[in-house]
């Protein structure tokens, strides 16, 4: 997860990363986890909520060896708005 | 069919052109992220079932001691996943807990597992974890108590952790709730003889504090009535509170955000029974309570019935009927809540076992507890259920006693006992006079001590601050520095205190008569002000209890502690024959005194070391200012008239405020940057292998999730990655 390839597609693209940490209790990662449908109980488990259509988040589960599946999950979700226009076409057009 | 594959593509481009049309409308209002209508797509993967582990408990004979029992808790994994060891190492490890144990005691202190873990890096958890593949199994004996009856021994009890899968898509899944069983001693005896199913139960649970049994301070009452109702008939199962004297419970309806978990009553199992309506309703309203942070409690203070209608069913005709259930409550009194023991009944003919391990039934959904109308073990009986401890009402009056002693040795501490060796020539010269002023005037003394132990348990009570939560502060220190320099100066003789009972000491006038009520007073004050820089280690745990006890019982503490620094001179007030053992006055006085000036220098120096580094040298600079300050008032003699005594004052008091400004500002600038640039060299000088060094610098910057966090940035047409993770 934490790897140069991710953290420079991250930056790069304007995605904002957010831990959902269950270590304590946390009511409101459960209720997130409920919501997009996954057993609260089973971890770890990721979500994208894409750019412009925060309703049609992408999920996936398990323990990841590898940052390739989080960067293709991120770029089927697209780069953040603000950034898009920044960023150059080079992005956008491997996503769409 | 070729027309039909065109007709596909031809609207898959069509979509296509829709996305494309979509890129130049950046700047449009996203879509809102809408919780509600979540709906998961996932890519990778596959929306996987939660694949469950099974757990069995047994309690056999041990082969070796016909006394002992042993419990086996085997725990059967889905394919490719393991299980953590017990060694709490990790957050995730196996937890196995006895909740309830009739007949036995434990001869072991702790599972044992019947083969070693293996031992493995785990390179997300980035160190070593103890993990058992497939299955795992442990084991606890226990020594059957003397005159037990094989029929009578039950151990339930519970599971907690986590279990993994591996590879690319491994998770781990956490095992809640914590998976109970309960297990009983089979075999030697038989059966035991049927009992005449109870109606009616009376019971007191207990729980165990500091090794001995005790009594819950509430009594239950559980009532199935009547006994002998027809089917198609009503009954009613009456569940009675008596809460003893002073202990109060909270209502079913009791909100659990409003300080207090609701009284809860779970039917568990009906045999023969169904339920009219859901829910008990109570014998009478709850009592409204305003607690005083101004939450509305609802609760109930002696005798209330909960009482659920049940309709016997046509199939209990033979077998009769029964209800089993538990009662989980909040028991309070006015100072503290506690978690009381949960108390189990059961009623009529119904198996009183709540779960049945023990055959080889791979059942582990705990409500899954068949409903066996042939059995008819009715009574309950508490033997001994373990609850672990968190409040312990017996410590208080000890608590009291440490905080008096620990109040008494304050009066010896190298801060305080300056202002006690001046306290002593008050005494001295107290000798001289009569019995009730010598009284009152220590009586003062020892009010002005209390009214700060007072304000202080008002600060902890209403700003829960700790004792030692102001000198956090550096303000604080810094201001309490100056102050007990002042003091030191004046006590060498460099000026006068202007405050009654302290006047004219450096210039050898009497000062005897002059300690009128108000000079006892603020030097109990004072006193005990002083005090506080030494009292850290001394009082450190009584305060800290005192803090997190309720409001009365802070009071209490800070009064014993008042009491205690105070006890002495009350002593003395009482007994004037006491001061006998004092010198007689004379130049000896003024010689002590100045000896106390140095011990009070000594306390400056002490609470040097606690001021931030960098504020060190603009606190000397601004004490050196402040000798001058209190040299310049010196300089003007008691005698002179008031304004020029005035006058002496804010020329002092202008010259001791320019000087802190200066010191704590432009020299503080000064020594602050040469503190971070020696902090920034030291840093180098080690290979920079500073905790913010030492961490991967690929570390994305996670944010910590909140709803409304991610509300927003979706609002904001962010796209967002959440990881759901734990530290297992």
């Amino acid at each position: 997860m934490n790897r140069k390839e991710t953290k420079e597609y991250v930056e790069r693209n304007g995605i904002v990363t957010l831990k959902a940490d269950k270590s304590a209790a946390a009511p409101e990662v459960d209720e997130l986890l409920k919501l997009l449908g996954h057993d609260v109980r089973s971890l770890p488990f990721y979500a994208i909520f894409p750019s412009g259509q925060p309703n049609r988040p992408i999920l996936f589960d398990g323990f990841l060896a590898s940052p390739r599946p989080v960067i293709d999950a991120l770029k089927q979700a697209g780069p953040s708005r603000s950034t898009a226009r920044l960023a150059g076409a080079d992005d956008v057009s491997q996503t769409r | 069919m070729r027309i039909a594959g065109s007709a596909v593509i031809l609207s898959l481009l069509a979509t296509a052109a829709l996305v494309v049309g979509d890129e130049p409308l950046l700047g449009q209002q996203p879509e809102r992220l809408q919780l509600r209508d979540l709906l998961g797509q996932r890519t990778t993967g596959k929306a996987s079932a939660t694949p469950d582990l099974t757990i069995k408990a047994s309690l056999e004979r041990s082969a070796g001691n016909p006394a002992d029992v042993v419990l086996r808790i085997h725990v059967d994994l889905p394919d490719g996943y393991y299980i953590y060891s017990t060694n709490p190492a990790v957050a995730g490890a196996t937890r196995l807990a006895i909740v309830e144990s009739r007949g036995v005691e434990p001869v072991d202190s702790v599972f044992k597992a019947d083969r070693a873990p293996k031992r493995l890096y785990d390179p997300f958890l980035e160190k070593d974890v103890e993990k058992f593949y497939g299955s795992a199994t442990w084991s606890r004996t226990f020594r059957m108590l003397d005159a037990t009856r094989t029929s009578e021994v039950v151990i339930q009890g519970t599971l907690e952790g986590t279990y993994c899968s591996e590879g690319q898509n491994g998770k781990c899944i956490f095992i809640k709730p914590p998976r109970e069983f309960r297990v009983t001693l089979t075999g030697d005896e038989g059966v035991p003889p049927a009992a005449e199913p109870v109606f009616t139960i009376e019971k007191r649970s207990t729980r165990m504090m500091r090794g001995q049994e005790r009594d819950e301070p509430i009594e239950f009452q559980f009532q199935l009535d009547p006994p002998n109702a027809q089917p198609g008939e009503e009954v009613t199962l009456s569940v009675t509170a008596r809460p003893d004297s002073r202990y109060h419970i909270f209502a079913l309806t009791q909100d659990p955000e409003n300080s207090g978990l609701p009284t809860e009553i779970t039917i568990e199992a009906l045999n023969g029974l169904e339920a009219i309506h859901n829910g008990f309703v109570p014998s009478k309203a709850p009592e409204i309570n305003e607690t005083f942070e101004g939450k509305e409690q609802q609760i109930h203070h002696g005798e209330v019935t909960f009482t659920q209608k049940l309709r016997v069913r046509a199939a209990a005709e033979s077998n009769g009927y029964g209800v089993r259930g538990k009662v989980t409550y909040q028991i309070c009194n006015p100072i503290s809540c506690r978690q009381g023991t949960p108390i189990v009944f059961a009623l009529g003919a119904i198996d009183a076992q709540s779960q049945d391990f023990a055959a080889a039934k791979s059942d582990t959904d705990s409500n899954a507890a068949g409903i066996d109308g042939g059995a008819e073990l009715a009574a309950v009986d508490f033997g001994k259920l373990k609850i672990r401890e968190t409040t312990d009402d017996s410590s208080t009056a000890f608590v009291l006693l440490t905080a008096f002693v620990a109040g008494f040795i304050l009066n010896f501490m190298p801060c305080v006992l300056p202002v006690i060796g001046l306290k002593i020539m008050g005494f001295v010269q107290q000798s001289a006079d009569s019995r009730g002023r010598i009284f009152m005037l220590n009586l003062w003394f020892s009010l002005g001590l209390l009214s700060v132990f007072l304000v202080l348990a008002s600060l902890a009570v209403f700003a829960s601050m700790g004792w030692g939560a102001q000198f956090e502060s550096v303000t604080f220190k810094v201001v309490l520095t100056a102050i007990v320099f002042a003091f030191a100066l004046s006590f060498l003789g460099v000026w006068d205190i202007p405050i009654p009972g302290f006047a004219g000491s450096g210039k050898g006038v009497e000062m005897a008569d002059q300690e009128g009520i108000a000079g006892a007073f603020s030097k109990g004050i004072l006193t005990t002000v002083l005090a506080t820089p030494c009292s850290g280690p001394m009082l450190g745990p009584a305060l800290a209890w005192a803090v997190s006890q309720p409001t009365h019982i802070t009071y209490a503490g800070f009064t014993c502690v008042g009491l205690g620094m105070a006890s002495p001179y009350l002593l003395i007030g009482a007994f004037p024959g006491l001061i006998g053992f004092l010198p007689k006055p004379g130049a000896w006085m003024e010689t002590f005194k100045h000896i106390m000036g140095f011990v009070l220098l000594g306390t400056v120096v002490f609470l040097l070391t606690l001021i931030p580094l960098p504020y060190v040298v603009p606190m000397v600079a601004a004490m050196m200012g402040l000798w001058a300050a209190c040299w310049w008032i010196g300089r003007t003699p008691l005698t002179e008239n008031l304004p020029t005594k005035l006058k002496a004052w804010a020329q002092a008091g202008v010259f001791a405020a320019l000087v802190g400004y200066v010191s704590f500002g432009w020299l503080f600038e000064i020594t602050d940057s040469r503190f971070q640039a020696l902090v920034e060299r030291t840093i180098a000088e080690r290979g920079g292998s500073t905790r913010a060094a030492e961490r991967n610098p690929n570390e994305l910057a996670w944010q910590p999730y909140s709803k409304r966090l991610l509300e927003r940035l979706t609002a904001e047409g962010k796209t967002v990655f959440v990881d759901f993770t734990a530290d297992w």
